[in-house]
């Protein structure tokens, strides 16, 4: 949707007297969308008959109300409370009239020309009306009291999708950026041109239609943030672009890429370094800190428990975190201004290498655990995470911030006579230019 | 115009980042002398950068006149390279220019394949001295350090 889509559909929620005949049009299939969703959720059943033909009579009456432009639509929902009277073998069946009223045929007129007239009776029962519809083709509009599909934002670029209605989704999507003047513009050079996919896995089959269930969750592969190596790609020929800026994930009906699922804006990283630290930073649940032997760095060798982010761990080193330092940590990850903000490099000593395994809320087994090196003879972190390419590594240098990390650290390990010995920062670069000191 | 020495009539952001000392002068003339000599005669250097992830030669990098040279003097870091505005500031330390001259070769070496885009996470950048006749295959494949050449096998950064 478009900045100007979005702001009609505002108009048109905020000022019912006067919306567009399409608009209501919007209101009574939003309203019919709902129901497949209340199937779902909590097992009643439409018209009296089971899901299937309930959602019969829904698209009959829906096609009513299309066809017609219908001033007055009427529907009758049975609730059946079967579990309270199971025991005694009796249903009760409550009916209740629901009427979708709609403006009088007079203010057919104040419909502007040109509104959309995209045949509704075709589309599939309980999806929100897809595309130049502005007000249901957002999947997070708040007027909408559910949704046909909801796209959660997690950390920038992790998304999770969950159909409240039966819908058959293209698995082409697409990663809108805000352009400056506030339209949106998708990416067409994400992933070597192959584009952002509707997958949760970067396994080799990839149908082009998915087909979600009523409550129907999907932890989608995450996009990188970059260009080339986006959500699939695991190794980039050039320099990767990284995309900071306000985003969107946007969804498509399979076999109309025109009706659109708009997923809510998320602000990207300012570089791909940050974004690792976010994700290391999301939702840690538990921690192991350990000493790391710096001569001992294989990236060829597996992870934890024996290598953390590439680097041996020393025998017998380790040891549990406690949940105040890990709110330390994560905080001290998340800070921006505690890290070099540009591109540097160092050639250094390894010394002083500290690990960190922290476990975080993921929805699979491989993404649960975060790899963090510090080597404190250079400053530098490695953060290794897992995506839909494997394990990933980036490095952040964090000179701003070395007295801050020594200090978590030192509390981790407070036996450690070598952490304690440290006096100075080896390296001061600034966290930016603007403030760097006299 | 090539890669320029920082004599003093340069002045990089990094405020760390200072003139090549006097008595240095000589010292990175020559590295710079022999950086070119090693792009002209081992292709295999040329071969490696060009694998780099921005695909530019040695001799590109040897040419660019936006990349300076400069001196720093830090208790840990031989190396130093920020790319910031169009332009890459390198800085070679005070304890390397000590060691010797093909230490501090070394060095720029290794900070050059950063310029040119290999990773902080990986060796790629300490590798480059090894396509560059700096070190050898041997330590390479092994991880054994030799000290008679100023590659460091598994050097991150």
């Amino acid at each position: 949707m478009t900045g100007s889509e979005s702001r009609s559909g505002a108009r048109a929620a905020a000022t019912p007297r006067t919306r567009s005949r399409s608009a209501r049009r919007q209101q009574a299939v939003r309203f019919h969308a709902t129901m497949p969703s209340f199937i779902s959720e909590y097992g009643v059943r439409i018209g009296g008959m089971a899901g299937g033909r309930g959602q019969l009579r829904a698209r009959k009456v829906r096609s009513i109300v299309a066809r017609e432009g219908a001033r007055f639509a009427l529907t009758v929902v049975i609730f059946e409370k079967n579990a309270w009277f199971r025991s005694g073998g009796a249903t009760l069946s409550v009916a209740i009239w629901l009427a979708a009223c709609h403006g009088p045929a007079s203010r057919r007129a104040e419909a502007k020309p040109g509104a959309s007239s995209a045949p509704v009776a075709e589309l599939p029962v309980g999806s929100a009306r897809p595309s130049a519809a502005p007000v249901t083709s957002s999947a997070s509009r708040p007027t909408a009291p559910l949704a046909p599909l909801e796209i959660t934002n997690g950390v920038a670029g992790q998304f999770q999708v969950r159909a409240n209605v039966p819908l058959e989704l293209s698995t082409q999507a697409n990663i809108e950026v805000q352009t400056p003047t506030g339209k949106w513009k998708a990416y067409a050079d994400l992933d070597g041109g192959k584009g952002y996919h509707l997958r949760e896995s970067c396994s080799p089959e990839l149908p082009a239609c998915r087909t979600l269930a009523a409550g129907e969750r999907l932890h989608l592969a995450a996009w990188s943030g970059s260009s080339c190596s986006a959500q699939c790609e695991p190794e980039c020929q050039f320099i990767d672009r990284f995309h900071s800026g306000v985003h969107r994930l946007v969804l498509h009906a399979c076999g109309n890429s025109g009706a659109r699922y708009d997923g809510p804006p998320f602000a990207m990283a300012a570089s791909a370094r940050e974004l690792w630290r976010w994700r290391a930073a999301a939702g840690i649940q538990g921690g192991q800190v350990f000493r790391l032997d710096p001569h001992g760095l294989d990236e060829k060798k597996a992870g934890p428990p024996e290598y953390i982010a590439g680097f041996q761990v020393v025998k017998a080193s380790g040891r549990p975190v406690a949940p105040e330092l890990l709110v330390d940590l994560a905080a001290w990850l998340r800070d921006r201004d505690g890290f070099v903000q540009y591109d540097v490099s160092k050639r250094c000593m390894q010394g002083h290498v500290v690990g960190f395994l922290l476990h975080v809320t993921a929805a699979r087994l491989e993404e649960q655990t975060v790899e963090v090196a510090l080597n404190l003879a250079c400053n530098v972190s490695y953060v290794t995470t897992r995506d839909g390419r494997g394990r990933t590594n980036q490095s952040s240098h964090f000179d701003p911030s070395w007295a801050r990390i020594l200090s978590i650290v030192r509390r981790a390990l407070p036996d450690d006579s070598e952490l304690a010995a440290l006096r100075e920062s080896p390296t001061n670069f600034p966290a930016n230019f603007d403030h760097q000191p006299n | 115009m090539g890669i320029q020495l920082n004599f003093g009539d340069h002045i990089p952001k990094f405020k760390d980042f200072r003139p090549i000392p006097m008595d240095l002068r000589a010292d990175a003339q020559w590295i710079r002398a022999q950086a070119k000599a090693i792009a002209n005669t081992k292709p295999t250097a040329n071969a490696y950068f060009r694998s780099l992830p921005k695909h530019r030669t040695l001799s590109a990098l040897l040419a660019d006149g936006s990349i300076w040279v400069s001196y720093f003097n830090s208790p840990a870091a031989d190396g130093q390279t920020y790319t910031l505005g169009g332009f890459s500031e390198v800085a070679i330390d005070a304890r390397m220019w000590r060691a010797g001259r093909a230490t501090a070769l070394g060095v720029l070496i290794h900070e050059l394949a950063h310029v040119n885009g290999a990773p902080d996470e990986t060796t790629q950048a300490e590798d480059a001295l090894v396509h560059c006749g700096l070190g050898n295959l041997f330590e390479l494949h092994t991880g054994i350090d030799l000290p008679d050449t100023p590659y460091r096998p598994g050097l991150k950064g």
